[in-house]
């Protein structure tokens, strides 16, 4: 899957990465977003939720250590969640251990991305069931 | 052919190339031939661009893309002129030309003369489009700011003549006067808040756009040339936000967006090779698909910010 690690000497596009993830985990943990009163575009105007409505809640609630109730508000919020943070985390132990950021191969991260689509479509589909359930 | 001089951006006829004054401001211009050898000598003002690079006042390449004629190159193919037509950004070389003339030349090749521009860019140097983008955003959002608290700041004034027909404790209405009183908007906290989180936000803006619309373009095999041409495009293209710093309310950040989009549509088409086709799908599916939540989730935290240091929170204020 993956070709050849390459060092780099500098900081590169990888790292701004785990740094807003690690940004993200910061804002989700000790901003009270939550707070924040919004509605869903997509949800206003026809009811339903849109593919990634839950997410702000997954985050926060995942930061917080409520895995159960951050998978309830979206699935693959959770998940999102949790790979950036680790991402970020593998990242720090990365450029402190000066090891070379292993290069994802363009085929990888096609098929990455193609799943990741399939994931936000079947998220929406629970969502869309959950939403219905809750009716 | 025509030419246009990089600094005063005026054309003129020239009938060779190599490096000649601009008949109107005196500046010299370095006009490369694409298919010849490059001219002998740099001009001693600019820095020395690489060897058969363009300059911004260079007659347009043939196009690429669908729409090329049947003589042009295939899309997808090698950019046009070889792989050495590659040419800095006015802003890469901001260090010679000064920052504030560098800025606005960039600005406007990359707002105006879209195609042409980012047919040529060197997408090397993406460092300097993300800066493009970070200042581009950062005033923008300076003077959104500016002009929320001056908005609030005007009402203010109503929400005082309100308080003062209240309650100390404001509990004949239920209404908490503190609350009030940041609900006009007129916090210099708030206003101070979003002033220091623009840059940030800039940056993760740029960053983040740039990363999604990667991640649809590989999937649509349309990035051949990597993520670093992906950035440089959102980067340049990020500086028509600079047009929602204009005083309309809902309309400038609406036009500076679909500017933005168009920018980056057309560059992205010409930046990576991939056909407008491609282009456009890579930039419009992540919105279709729903990143308006995930936005909206980015601007709760920038009215958090803009908000947080004058209200009460842990009083269950809604923002």
């Amino acid at each position: 899957m993956a070709d050849a690690p390459t060092r780099s000497a500098r900081l590169g596009h990888a790292d701004v990465f785990a740094a807003i993830a690690a940004l993200s985990f910061l804002a989700a943990r000790f901003l009270p977003l939550l707070e924040v009163s919004f509605t869903c575009p997509f949800r206003a105007a026809t009811g339903l939720p849109c593919a990634s409505c839950g997410m702000t809640h997954a985050f926060v609630l995942l930061s917080r250590g409520e895995v159960a109730a951050s998978l309830a508000a979206s699935p693959l919020g959770a998940l999102l969640a949790a790979g950036a943070w680790a991402y970020a985390a593998l990242d720090l132990v990365r450029v402190a251990a000066g090891a070379p950021f292993p290069r994802l191969g363009e085929r990888a991260l096609r098929l990455g991305t193609a799943l990741g689509l399939l994931a936000v479509l079947a998220n929406w589909g629970w969502l869309l069931l959950a939403a219905r359930g809750a009716r | 052919m025509l030419a246009r001089c990089a600094r005063c951006q005026k054309t003129f006829q020239t009938d060779r190339y190599g490096v000649q004054a601009c008949p109107h401001c005196g500046a010299e211009v370095l006009l490369a031939s694409l298919g010849g050898p490059p001219p002998a000598g740099p001009p001693a003002s600019a820095p020395p661009p690489p060897p058969g690079a363009p300059a911004w006042g260079a007659p347009p390449l043939p196009p690429s893309g669908p729409g090329a004629p049947p003589g042009g190159p295939p899309p997808g193919g090698p950019p046009p002129g070889g792989a050495g037509a590659e040419a800095s950004a006015p802003f890469v070389q901001r260090r010679q030309l000064g920052f504030l003339a560098a800025f606005f030349q960039t600005w406007k090749l990359a707002a105006v003369d879209t195609a042409s521009f980012f047919r040529i860019v060197k997408v090397s140097e993406s460092g300097s489009a993300v800066l493009f983008g970070v200042v581009a955003i950062t005033v923008a959002q300076w003077f959104q700011a500016a002009y929320g608290y001056l908005m609030g700041a005007a009402t203010q004034g109503v929400m005082e003549q309100m308080l003062r027909h209240l309650p100390r404790d404001g509990s004949g209405l239920g209404l908490d006067p503190e609350m009030l009183r940041n609900f006009a908007g007129a916090s210099l906290a708030g206003f101070a808040g979003r002033v220091i989180a623009a840059p940030f936000y800039g940056l993760i803006s740029v960053f983040v756009t740039a990363g999604v619309v990667h991640l649809f373009l590989l999937l649509l095999r349309g990035a051949p040339r990597g993520f670093d041409a992906t950035l440089t495009v959102v980067g340049y293209a990020s500086g028509v936000q600079l047009v929602a710093a204009a005083p309309l309310p809902l309309i400038a950040p609406l036009v500076a967006f679909v500017w933005f989009l168009v920018v980056v549509i057309l560059g992205l088409s010409e930046a990576q090779r991939c056909g407008a086709g491609k282009a456009t799908a890579a930039t419009l599916l992540p919105g279709v698909l729903g990143c308006a939540c995930c936005c909206a989730g980015v601007a709760a935290v920038m009215k958090l910010i803009a908000g947080a240091a004058a209200t009460k929170v842990d009083g269950g204020v809604s923002l």
